[in-house]
């Protein structure tokens, strides 16, 4: 059940570069995103010259990585519907994000943003216990499901044992993960996350993104979440995604694989580096290898 | 990163921003104020609820000046002269606070560094209530000690719960913010001004001599007292001038400041010496003004003085006509009645402030 | 298709079991129920103490009044002294005590909830000041004088401008500015104002202009009026009549519940705008309500009693603490009547003949506490 709404006639990407995965077999993509143009006031940020066509795919984790400024977080925001799109449509599970009331959206698409403040007094708990919201109605009435729900998120998180545990006595890996409980009690199909690995030690990085890797859906039995997370760290974003989605200037560079993806002349298109690009010896997923020009004459 | 080849620009990013204007010449900072001083004194000698016009108000001056004395029963000469103390007042009062208002932006690198707002000019009050209370003799002397400690204590508290209360993580030396040192100035006038209220309560004795004080005006001082109390605004004035220069490398953090050669910790000593001898003559000539110190060297900056001993004098200057001129303006508008400095300066430096952040002037 | 909630649904891919562990469960069971049970013990203890308090109020002191006299006066009997002194001067006040401490205290719960700073309050934002300001002014220059309906009327306003000017001047220009101190990045526009400094400082400023300006106000009135301005604006239970308590208590009625309803819904606005956001609450018009409801409550409270200082301030916090850290607003609003129940008792008696006005006697407590409070949200950090 397809609505599309109010869009502007715009083309189609024709150059190939920014279509979605190219299986025809797979299951419908997620979100769909056709002729956005993001950005505030009189400043378009992300589909500047051209609008952005993206199809991202359902059951698998997405990687975005792209320099500062880019747009990557402002792609997000208009995930969620915090910036509204200057123009396009988004389609969630085949249905338009117009006219989706606010909760109900909710319960499809959830967010983690970039460095959440926890207010004082919290326990792990009444954290998590926040991300039932969607699912409450008026007078925010405690059901037997919102139990099992932050039960089964804990349990997912690896956090029962520190249930009872304020907030602000955890570390910062483990804090990371009551803020993904969180997101987990929402119970979504689409998890969308910023820069969730920021300031993080490389072990909590690894160990959080495989995680969030293995998050299952909700609503599809055997089948795992659909989850799209900003990344910074290049390596990391290859080892824990399926598919990239590389951004510069506010357009969408590159989609696929990371091994489609990341390829030397990309790099240096999109980040200016100048890099080799080996495969991982032990799990094959593509390492990024900085080089200066020192390095190169060294060699 | 290829050093051939320039990183390409992301999006967003905008061109280089042009150039600063060029600083001010010193010359435009004090000649412009000391004129419209002269001008502004001479109109709140003039007007008033009996208004006097020009000629007669120099001749009166002249006179005063030359000794001549002026003829008994000249009502317009006696006008003029029952002016003269005020407006000393306000010259005196305006610029002790605008420069104090200085030299504590700089030593709490805080750009809400006023001492009304701060709770200094409250804990002068309610130092002076309690000497009141306690028996001292009223004179204007006993006011000047028991205002200064007032204003001592006053910011030591202040000083050490906002420095407590700051995010220390910004290393050595960190001032403390400015949002925690304007909530401990609220707490600290609030309790001060309450405790000032069960002391008149309590004791009809000061509330006879201290009703007046509750709200400041220059219409209460001698001109013996004004005079009385000058030497002690110019010294707090000296003070921060001397320690002017090293404003600006205060302002990078105490240890950058050390660094560059500064001596930050004594630099600061100075600074806060000079607010709260400022401080307390000024509350002890007028009672609590508060905003000067706020709006004068804030509207002053914007207007780039080449030095800060230049904007320290400039301060000082158009301080004084702030409130000579506030003063005038309360005694004009709703005439014969009198609206006093105290509330003036108040209906003024907010809409400003209010503006100022608004237009986040004022980072905080 | 969206996403249906309902066990049936909830099947984990790649993990043994179709629901969580028993273990889990009964942990969050177990932590629901007590922290719920904590909440209730607390209230219902604060409440106690109200009536408690109350009890003192009216029935020790210089003036002792026995119980069956106590009674027997509420039922009608006239006892010569007593009747007078117990309903024409305790019973009131404490009663009067008792809804304003309610209405500053759910105020302030309000306020603090919704600008996410635990110093963000009624009293200290300027809502109250302007409250005072414009009663004052109606009963200096305004028809009849001093008339409860008339003053309650000019406090809702002035309480309600105050705030408006506050949340105008601090809203930014343009979305995106950089927000000093802990709050949430990037959400411009009114949810990010709520959550900043500016905000606060222009509260302070509002404050100290409405003060200046009730203080020259106040230097116009006549000797008589200034008296009993002056006591009124330090805030103070002698001037409650019936009247005043009843123009109170239909406020409240009316008031309460909304606030109580809007504290609730802010719930998501605790994590930040952005998560609130992704949670589908919208932060920025539930706070705006919040806000407006607080205000009303502040001056409502006001116009009763005068500006209590710190009251709205303190009740939070010490009701947070009881409740382990959860948010409640009949607990904060319990908490600010028994705070102005037993200062009105110790101002009007511990200090022998004279009787304090309630407000110097919170002002001066409240300021050391309020300093103790920042320090203490410095060190959390």
């Amino acid at each position: 059940m397809d609505t599309e709404s109010g869009a502007r006639a715009v083309p189609e990407a024709t150059d190939g570069t920014t279509a979605g995965p190219p299986s025809p077999g797979g299951p419908p993509p997620a979100i769909r995103l056709r002729g956005v143009t993001l950005g505030y006031g009189d400043r378009v940020v992300v589909g500047p010259g051209q609008a952005l066509d993206l199809d991202l795919p359902t059951g698998q984790t997405t990687a975005i990585i792209g320099a500062n400024g880019c747009g990557k977080s402002t792609l997000l925001r208009g995930l969620t519907r915090q910036l509204p799109r200057l123009t396009g449509t988004l389609e969630v599970l085949g249905r338009s994000a117009e006219h989706w009331p606010a909760r109900s959206y909710a319960r499809t698409v959830a967010l983690l943003p970039q460095s959440p403040v926890a207010p004082d007094g919290m326990t792990v708990e009444q954290l998590v216990d926040r991300g039932r919201h969607p699912h409450r109605g008026w007078f925010g009435a405690r059901t037997s499901t919102d139990t099992e729900a932050i039960a089964r998120a804990l349990e997912l998180a690896d956090l029962v044992e520190l249930a009872g545990t304020d907030v602000s006595e955890l570390s910062g890996g483990q804090r990371q993960r009551a803020w993904l409980a969180l997101v987990l009690a929402q119970q979504t199909p689409v998890v969308l996350l910023d820069e969730p690995t920021s300031y993080l030690d490389l072990s909590h990085q690894v160990e959080l993104m495989d995680l969030v890797r293995s998050l299952p859906d909700p609503t599809v039995a055997g089948q795992r979440a659909t989850v799209v997370a900003v990344l910074h760290e290049l390596n990391l974003a290859s080892r824990s995604a399926d598919h990239v989605v590389a951004m510069a200037h506010g357009q969408v560079v590159a989609a696929g694989p990371p091994g489609q993806v990341l390829t030397p002349a990309l790099l240096e298109e999109v980040y200016g580096l100048d890099a080799d690009v080996v495969p991982d010896p032990l799990l094959g997923h593509p390492v990024v290898l900085p080089r200066t020009p020192a390095d190169r004459l060294g060699a | 990163m290829s050093a051939g080849r320039p990183s390409p620009a992301p999006a967003g990013v905008s061109r280089p921003p042009a150039p600063r204007p060029a600083r001010r010449r010193p010359v435009t900072f004090l000649v412009a104020p000391a004129v419209v001083l002269v001008l502004a004194c001479l109109a709140a000698l003039a007007l008033g609820a009996r208004s006097v016009d020009p000629s007669t108000t120099v001749d009166t001056l002249a006179g005063l000046l030359t000794g001549a004395g002026t003829a008994p029963g000249d009502i317009d000469a006696a006008a003029v002269l029952s002016r003269i103390p005020r407006t000393v007042t306000a010259i005196l009062v305006g610029a002790a606070l605008a420069v104090s208002g200085v030299a504590l932006q700089g030593a709490t690198r805080n750009p809400l560094g006023d001492p009304g707002l701060l709770g200094l000019t409250a804990g002068a009050s309610l130092a002076v209530a309690l000497g009141l209370g306690a028996g001292l003799p009223s004179g204007l002397g006993t006011a000047v000690v028991l205002a200064i400690l007032g204003t001592v204590l006053a910011a030591v508290v202040v000083y050490a719960v906002a420095s407590a209360a700051s995010r220390l993580g910004a290393g050595t030396g960190a001032a403390p913010g400015p949002l925690s040192l304007v909530l401990a100035g609220a707490a600290v006038t609030a309790g001060c001004t309450a405790a000032t209220s069960a002391l008149l309560i309590l004791s009809p004795a000061v509330l006879e001599r201290f009703r007046f004080w509750t709200v400041g005006s220059v219409a209460r001082t001698s001109l013996e007292d004004a005079a009385w109390l000058a030497p002690v605004v110019v010294v707090g004035i000296l003070m921060v001038l001397v320690a002017a220069p090293g404003l600006d490398a205060l302002a990078l953090g105490d240890e950058l400041a050390h660094g560059l050669g500064s001596r930050p910790e004594r630099l600061r000593m100075t600074l806060l010496g000079a607010t709260v001898l400022l401080t307390a003559a000024a509350t002890a000539l007028a009672g609590p003004v508060v905003f000067v110190g706020l709006l004068v060297p804030h509207a002053l900056r914007r207007f780039r003085p080449a030095s800060t001993r230049v904007l320290v004098v400039g301060c000082a200057l158009w301080g004084a006509v702030l409130l000579v001129t506030a003063d005038l303006a309360g005694r004009v508008v709703i005439a014969p009645q009198e609206i006093h400095v105290g509330v003036t300066t108040v209906l003024i430096g907010v809409p400003v402030l209010l503006v100022l952040l608004r237009r986040r002037a004022v980072s905080l | 298709m969206s996403a249906p909630t309902g066990e049936a649904t909830r099947a984990a891919a790649g993990r043994p079991g179709s629901s969580a562990a028993p273990d889990a469960l009964a942990a969050v069971r177990a932590l629901q129920s007590g922290s719920r049970r904590r909440l209730v013990t607390v209230t219902l203890a604060l409440a106690v103490a109200l009536v408690l308090g109350m009890g003192v109020r009216v029935l020790l002191g210089g003036y002792t009044v026995t119980i069956p006299d106590f009674l027997a006066i509420l039922g009608g009997e006239t006892i010569p002294g007593a009747s007078f002194i117990v309903l024409q001067e305790k019973l009131p006040r404490a009663v009067a005590g008792a809804l304003a401490g309610a209405g500053f205290g759910a105020a302030g719960a309000l306020f603090r909830r919704t600008l996410r700073n635990p110093l963000a309050s009624p009293d200290i934002l300027g809502v109250t000041q302007g409250a005072a300001v414009a009663a004052v002014g109606m009963l200096a220059f305004g028809p009849g004088s001093g008339s409860g309906a008339g003053m309650a009327v000019a406090a809702l306003v002035g309480g309600l401008a105050a705030t408006a000017v506050v949340l105008g001047f601090s809203t930014a220009g343009r979305s995106g500015g950089r927000l000093g101190g802990g709050t949430s990045a990037g959400s411009g526009g009114l949810a990010g104002a709520l959550g900043g400094t500016t905000f606060i400082v222009a509260g302070i400023a509002v404050a100290t202009l409405c003060q200046a300006v009730l203080s020259g106000v106040m230097l116009s009135l006549n000797q008589h009026d200034l008296q009993s301005a002056a006591i009124w604006t330090a805030g103070s239970l002698n001037a409650v009549t019936w009247e005043r308590i009843v123009v109170l208590a239909v406020l409240l009625v009316v008031l309460l519940p909304a606030g109580g309803m809007l504290h609730a819904r802010l719930a998501p606005a605790d994590l930040g705008g952005e998560l609130a956001h992704g949670l589908g609450s919208r932060p920025g018009r539930t706070g705006l309500g919040a806000l407006t409801v607080g205000a009303l409550l502040a001056a409502a409270a006001t116009a009763a009693t005068g500006p209590l200082a710190f009251v709205a301030l303190l009740s939070t916090p010490v009701a947070r603490g009881l409740t382990g850290g959860r948010p409640s607003l009949p607990a904060a609003a319990l908490c600010g009547a028994v705070i102005v129940v037993a200062a009105d008792f110790l101002a009007a008696e511990a200090f022998g003949g004279a009787r304090l006005p309630t407000g110097v006697l919170t002002g001066a407590a409240g300021a050391p506490l309020m300093l103790w409070l920042l320090v203490r949200s410095g060190r959390r950090s």
